[in-house]
């Protein structure tokens, strides 16, 4: 029997606005337990939601950016439900007329993954368990969120990674979110079921909840696809049910007893008006889209010549991106200022975090005037490689730190000349290779290099001085 | 005939100092309430303190402004920053709210002395009064009957001069109702004319906090200081002009529509008193103008569906962890969440939740709650076509009956509500105002509905009324300080 | 007319007790409010309804105002810890 999973996803990303959905207190990740809070995100009776205009914008961004089409006309709704963390015992979401509908991802090799919706919400607050008690704070009830459901369209834990960092990448080209899934800012459930392959019947769905980071969601999907398939082919029933990965067992486990489907009683928010978006909306913020990573990656492989890695890799931070575009202005070969930014550059800033950031020690224009020296063979690979190793310890212009060195770029290497010097002034290990020691030659390139104060290329060095040494 | 006018008229003369002012209405409160009921907190202190600060004010010879110095009262589910607030409800007791209502901001900037906070059925939900944690407020008239709900303390605490005027809520009648009941002067203003920022709500879509005062130019003073605009209420818009300087136009070529299907339905008492009232009008020189309205049958349902839903969610925030007395005993946070609540709201709100809650459930939501939103909007644009194409305002009795004896039980058909809820599902400004007295010597009251943002009109209509009788039915209680 | 079973499901989801003495003594005025109610199912009407709407212009500008504090936010409460919300999870007294 050969089975196939069917995946849709539920993905949660907090909206980087300064202020809450509904009030204005500071969306500032950490702080003291409840102070940042106010009358309206704790649920004080009388207290009434003012709708933060950024959070609706954002969501529209996100909208456009993942083909949706945008819904001119939106409302929000109460969604009810018990649970501390809940301090109004209902969260203000969207339920029929969400602000985007029917947009689409897509993956490499051309599978669409089909978006159903982008509604926006407001998330609860954050619950610690401790000691017998319950400890709440306040801090992140009213953060705006958006949630983007997929279609069950998702067949391997593969493609579900793929469209999540592509998801990642796209939503932090557009600035809406940080997207980072160990600080809870994109948070993803995933629906799985299990059917015969070639089946249009869908089996039963489990929810994967509380998955932080790409590597657990793919190992929850691969352990939950093994577990359902093993119970159809033990003829056993698939149970609907809340699930959460253990990382340490690498298990899913069950986190609630089967719900009755809660009955979220949804209805109009009687304190927040329908949402107008004209047209003129809809353009202007079409036009906050900058270039997206799909489209970016592309022009880097067709425009520069960029390998399909490396632009990918560069692309996966608008930062490093941006440096690099900068960086290869007037450049004939990009690739190799991209090589710089990924070799040097990502290995002085390792982590996601500060590549995000991207504090570069030197401005893109230091590092496209170096590539220009390399390509006016002013300079050769090893000796650029190490006057990069010192703009970025010290923050200089190529030119500042090669006078330094004192050494000159403006003389003109006439390769053939240092050369037939080397062979001249050198008979000994001239001698030395016509007998057969090929180490000889390193001494002659070697030569050459000092003559040049390391200017010359060794490798067309080397080409001269062996067809010299035919003579 | 504005006490407002004339109080402040003595406080500026240095007549009496705004300290012995307030220290009379204590008084009258001390002598009163424990009979009346009218006041659920007191707060001398607080009202004493703001009395010397308008003193001083007084003695530098600083111009007062429209509410400066009068002491009145706030319906107990208006949030006062410090000030216990409960909503007559044991789910709130001991609740210090952490911020001030909006028009509780905008009567504080005018050094209001506050008395007090005003006895109403719990949370908003009854037209008696008697939900009240605390029992029934009276109605001064006689003691034996209600004062009507659910802002009875706030009809209460003026009709016995306990204050110079209140505030209210309106729900569905909740002002109109106990101010016809103690021959006050009650405007619901238009929906989203005054921020509910602060009105602990039971429904959202339909309530407005309003003054209940003696006189149509005293409801003018307030509404014009309390309707300022407030962007933290996205559903108000506040009002552009001012209604106090418009009080005095003719009525001359005023349409006034009038349907004697709705007078019939009132008490004999309730219904001559109307007519009597239909035809000083005319003497004023407006018209009357028969109309009718072919849906008020589904009124009261749709009133009822929308409102039990809306305050079954609105009342969801209440679960003993963040206020509220929680329960001490209980195996897990949902039991103590559900004792909390089952132990600390009364029956009638427990009634309303379940409606409310079975209404939003999946099946009857379709049935029930769909099909009331549509006759809302069906129903707003009947009264558009049948009534006020036709007239101006539109005249009714504002309940069948006047003050009946504490204890009656009414049924949901029939408690008062049939006149006056049309306003609330609309959004339309409606003033109640007295127009007689039945065989008990009962003040009977007459309503006015307008357009929308017109309340100018209605209170004109209404200080026009008071002029030409000459304030005869005022309610003019002997209490102490007479004006 | 609502089961004592349905109304039991419709406390639990409205997080309250009623015991079938409770339900009893609100039999009749569920009873009567459920007829009121179904006076409704007779109309047929389109459906028209409409919710009131605004412009994005109208809603609130992101700016960042300071916030109540912990000791404010948390006043009123029987539980409350080092600025948290701190509530047993079982209470026996």
């Amino acid at each position: 029997m050969k089975w196939e999973m069917v995946v849709g996803l539920e993905t949660h990303v907090e909206l980087a606005t300064k202020s809450k959905i509904f009030c204005s207190c500071s969306t500032q990740f950490g702080g003291d337990p409840n102070s940042h809070c106010c009358p309206v995100c704790t649920g004080q009776p009388g207290a009434l939601p003012f709708l933060n205009r950024q959070a609706v914008e954002y969501t529209v961004m996100a909208g456009l950016a993942l083909n949706c089409e945008i819904n001119r006309y939106s409302k929000m709704d109460r969604k009810h439900y018990v649970y501390p963390d809940l301090p109004k015992a209902f969260q203000v979401s969207q339920f029929d007329i969400p602000l985007c509908i029917n947009g689409h991802l897509e993956l490499s090799g051309g599978k669409m993954i089909n978006i159903n919706r982008i509604q926006l919400e407001e998330d609860a607050g954050k619950l610690i368990h401790e000691g017998g008690k319950i400890l709440v704070d306040y801090n992140r009830a009213g953060v705006p969120l958006i949630e983007i459901v997929t279609e069950p369209d998702f067949r391997s834990a593969e493609e579900v990674v793929e469209y999540l960092e592509k998801l990642q990448g796209i939503l932090r080209t557009i600035g809406i979110s940080d997207c980072r899934m160990q600080e809870g800012s994109l948070r993803c459930d995933v629906n799985i079921s299990v059917r015969e392959e070639g089946s249009s019947q869908l089996g039963t769905r489990a929810e994967i909840k509380n998955l932080n980071s790409f590597s657990f969601v793919q190992a929850a999907i691969e352990y939950e696809f093994d577990r359902q398939t093993g119970l159809l082919e033990a003829g056993k029933p698939v149970f609907q049910e809340t699930l959460s990965f253990d990382s340490v067992s690498g298990k899913t486990l069950n986190m609630r007893e089967k719900e009755d489907a809660d009955d979220y009683r949804f209805f109009p928010d009687p304190d927040i008006p329908a949402i107008i978006l004209s047209e003129e909306d809809i353009k202007r913020l079409r036009e906050c889209i900058p270039e997206l990573p799909e489209a970016r990656i592309k022009r880097y492989v067709s425009e520069y010549r960029l390998p399909e890695a490396d632009a990918t890799l560069i692309c996966k931070y608008k930062k490093v991106a941006d440096f690099f575009d900068k960086a290869s202005e007037g450049l004939k070969n990009p690739a190799v200022a991209a090589s710089f930014i990924l070799t040097q550059m990502f290995s002085k800033i390792s982590t996601e975090v500060a590549r995000e950031q991207w504090a570069s020690p030197i401005p893109p224009e230091f590092l496209r005037d170096l590539v220009l020296l390399l390509e006016e063979k002013k300079i050769n690979h090893n000796l650029a490689k190490n006057i990069f190793t010192k703009m970025l310890e010290e923050g200089k212009a190529p030119k500042s730190i090669l006078e330094a060195e004192g050494i000159s770029t403006d003389e003109v290497i006439d390769l053939d000349e240092l050369c037939k010097s080397a062979v001249y002034t050198n008979p000994g290990a001239v001698e030395d290779y016509k007998k057969g020691k090929k180490k000889a030659l390193q001494a002659l390139i070697g030569n050459v290099m000092r003559q040049s104060r390391g200017r010359a290329d060794a490798e067309e060095a080397r080409k001269i001085l062996l067809e010299l040494l035919k003579e | 005939m504005s006490r407002i006018v004339q109080l402040r008229g003595m406080l500026e003369k240095k007549q009496i100092s705004c300290r012995e002012l307030t220290e009379s209405y204590l008084e009258r409160i001390e002598k009163q309430n424990g009979r009346l009921r009218a006041l659920i907190t007191i707060t001398e202190e607080e009202a004493l303190q703001t009395a010397d600060t308008v003193d001083k004010k007084i003695s530098k010879g600083e111009k007062l402004r429209p509410l400066e110095g009068i002491p009145m009262a706030v319906k107990d589910n208006i949030s006062t920053m410090g000030i216990e607030t409960t909503c007559a409800s044991r789910m709130l007791s001991g609740y210090k709210p952490i911020y001030d209502a909006h028009v509780w901001q905008l009567l504080k900037q005018q050094n209001a002395p506050l008395l007090g906070k005003c006895n109403m059925d719990e949370f908003s939900m009854g037209s008696t009064c008697e939900t009240s944690l605390i029992g029934g407020a009276k109605n001064p008239h006689d003691t034996n009957r209600v004062a009507g709900g659910s802002s009875g303390g706030s009809a209460s605490s003026v009709a016995a001069n306990m204050a110079a005027y209140s505030l209210g809520s309106d729900t569905g009648g909740s002002i109109r109702l106990p101010a016809s009941f103690c021959g006050l002067i009650g405007l619901k203003p238009t929906y989203g004319s005054v921020s509910r920022y602060g009105l602990f709500a039971y429904a959202s879509s339909m309530e407005q906090i309003g003054p209940i005062a003696f006189s149509a130019e005293d409801a003018a003073i307030v509404f014009d200081v309390i309707s300022e605009r407030d962007t933290r209420d996205m559903t108000s818009k506040g009002i552009s002009e001012k209604t106090h300087p418009q009080l005095g136009r003719s009525l001359s070529g005023l349409r006034i529509g009038i349907s004697d299907e709705m007078l019939g339905s009132a008490g004999d008492d309730v219904s001559r008193a109307v007519r009597e009232a239909a035809d000083v009008y005319r003497k004023l020189g407006a018209q009357l103008v028969p109309v009718s309205f072919s849906l008020q049958k589904y009124v009261l349902p749709v009133y009822y569906i929308l409102s039990f839903s809306e305050a079954s969610s609105n009342l969801g925030c209440y679960d003993g962890i963040r206020f509220g007395p929680a329960a001490d005993k209980y195996d897990d946070i949902d039991h103590m969440i559900s004792l909390t609540r089952s132990m600390n709201f009364g029956r009638e709100v427990k009634l309303r939740l379940l409606l409310g809650t079975y209404i939003l459930s999946s099946g009857p939501y379709d049935v029930y709650y769909k099909k009331a939103q549509n006759l809302r909007s069906i129903i707003a644009k009947q009264i558009k076509e049948e009534i006020f194409n036709h007239c101006d305002v539109f005249l009714s009795p504002t309940t069948p009956f006047t003050a009946f004896k504490s204890g009656t039980n009414l049924s949901s058909e029939n408690n008062g509500d049939s006149y006056t809820t049309m306003a609330n599902l609309t959004g339309l400004p409606a003033i109640s105002l007295p127009c007689g007295y039945d065989v008990d010597n009962m003040p009977i009251g007459m309503q006015l509905i307008g357009k929308h943002f017109c309340e100018a009109q209605i209170l004109n209509a209404a200080y026009m009324f008071e002029r030409e009788t000459d304030g005869a039915f005022l309610s003019r209680l002997e209490t102490g300080y007479e004006i | 007319m609502i089961t004592n079973e349905k109304l039991k499901e419709i406390a639990h989801l409205v997080k309250l007790y009623v015991t079938d003495e409770e339900i009893g003594s609100l039999a009749a005025e569920l009873r009567e409010y459920l007829k009121l109610f179904n006076t409704l199912t007779e109309n047929e009407a389109e459906d028209i309804s409409t919710i009131p709407a605004v412009p994005l212009d109208s809603l609130r500008e992101d700016t960042r105002l300071s916030s109540l504090s912990p000791e404010v936010i948390t006043g009123n409460s029987k539980h409350r810890e080092d600025g948290f919300f701190a509530v047993e999870v079982k209470k026996h007294e």
